[in-house]
């Protein structure tokens, strides 16, 4: 082959490829969140939402969107769980003089329905509070120091299909986080059609509780990456117009109460 | 003895200045490194560099084509995140003078063009605005060429300058070996 025409494909070849590739759009957290300082209430949790910066839906979208759930029979969202794939890096620094014994915990909603662990609870003296969709492990961050961690990928998709498994599938939260559920094909409903994977929503909002002994600061930030063009996410990210941004309304998840004993 | 190697030398030399060069469409690949200097130095690391030239010899001297470069930073700004890694495709008209000096020539280009990077993490640091991911570039450069004994080849070791006019008018500097090949 001619010199030429190699160096012609090679140039083709790269353009291509860097206009194919999925790249990732970081989204900074807009607060950092404080926990465990000397003016902190040890009832009153810290947290912090963040609602993922979406564009609009499309009308070719929204019309593929209305097919698709008329032929599956059920709700299909904007943002299915294969759609994007999110991690979240966070960093942990101690402003103590001694080691902070910390947690962080991380809920979420997707289009339809927040998770809050407290609302599985009805007698808090007996009953445990279910698992955060993510996180609660004990970290040991050193005096003055800092630590750095991620919620991957595959944990956040897991954590969206949870969510989907304990609010539309009605399955208990202990179950459905204590299982692996990453290669299921859909989710089973209780006397209703089942939900295909690809009508399982993604998180679009994320929740998080710092717990700490010593007075911290959480950084973090999300990373996201589209895999539908054009990209899911606002080129703008949270810098953008209100109005170019989709509005999600999740409401909290109350699960049904227990039903009475057959007398 | 010495009137020996005078007589070699010389004629080894009258060879080299005779070494025939093609002049006409060219192509041009460049391997090497890349870094970012000024303000920007801090928040990228030392990269690779890949870059494309294709055009046209006016004259022996005079050259007009032009290039795409693609480069890979390891991102370096405030933790988080960490270990993320950006790219910056360019694709640029240029214009190049030489000055063959027997099998070597020295030359001096330079470069218009336009640039994209791939992520918004340099946003972190306020080089990037929200949503800008493109920006007019401005580049130059020189080096050296070795004319191999066949006419179309050329072997180089080229440095280059960028400035991103866009992206808080960062700069970044790369040193490139070269193969050139002259139709």
């Amino acid at each position: 082959m001619h010199p030429i025409k190699i160096v012609s494909s090679l140039a083709l070849a790269c353009i291509v490829g860097a206009s194919c590739t999925t790249d990732p759009v970081y989204v900074d957290a807009p607060d950092n969140l404080t926990a465990g300082g000397p003016n902190a209430d040890p009832d009153v949790p810290a947290t912090t939402t963040l609602t993922l910066p979406i564009r609009l839906e499309e009308t070719k979208e929204a019309e593929d969107r209305a097919a698709l759930a008329a032929e599956l029979g059920v709700e299909v969202p904007f943002i299915a769980v294969d759609d994007m794939a999110m991690s979240l890096e966070w960093n942990i620094r101690n402003l103590g003089d001694a080691d902070a014994n910390v947690r962080i915990l991380l809920n979420g909603a997707n289009e339809y329905f927040a998770y809050v662990p407290a609302s599985f609870v009805v007698d808090p003296e007996e009953e445990p509070e279910p698992p955060p969709l993510l996180g609660d492990i004990p970290l040991q961050v050193p005096a003055a120091g800092s630590l750095q961690g991620v919620f991957r990928e595959d944990q956040m998709r897991e954590a969206s299909i949870d969510l989907d498994l304990i609010t539309r599938g009605g399955q208990n939260p202990f179950r459905a986080m204590l299982e692996i559920d990453e290669d299921i094909t859909e989710i089973e409903v209780l006397d209703g059609t089942p939900i295909p994977l690809k009508a399982v929503a993604h998180l679009i909002r994320l929740d998080l509780t710092l717990l700490s002994d010593q007075e911290v600061v959480l950084e973090y930030a999300v990373r996201l990456r589209s895999k539908r063009t054009p990209n899911l996410v606002h080129e703008e990210g949270l810098s953008a117009a209100a109005g170019e941004l989709t509005v999600f309304a999740p409401v909290d998840y109350v699960p049904p109460p227990p039903e009475d004993p057959a007398p | 003895m010495a009137a020996t190697l005078v007589a070699l030398t010389s004629a080894r030399s009258a060879r080299a200045d005779t070494r025939p060069v093609s002049v006409g469409p060219y192509a041009q690949v460049g391997i090497g490194g890349q870094a970012m200097i000024g303000k920007a130095k801090q928040h990228a690391a030392k990269g690779s560099n890949f870059v494309l030239h294709a055009g046209t010899d006016l004259f022996k001297w005079f050259s007009v084509g032009g290039r795409l470069d693609l480069s890979n930073h390891e991102a370096t700004v405030p933790a988080p995140p960490t270990g993320e890694y950006m790219q910056f495709y360019g694709l640029a008209g240029e214009a190049r003078l030489s000055v063959n000096i027997g099998p070597v020539a020295i030359y001096a280009e330079g470069s218009l063009g336009y640039s994209a990077v791939s992520t918004n993490i340099l946003e972190k640091v306020n080089i990037l605005e929200p949503g800008q991911r493109f920006s007019p570039t401005l580049g130059g450069g020189g080096g050296l060429e070795y004319q191999l004994q066949n006419r179309h080849y050329a072997f180089g070791l080229g440095g280059d300058w960028v400035m991103y006019q866009k992206f808080d008018r960062i700069q970044a500097v790369s040193v490139l070996g070269q193969l050139r090949y002259t139709y």
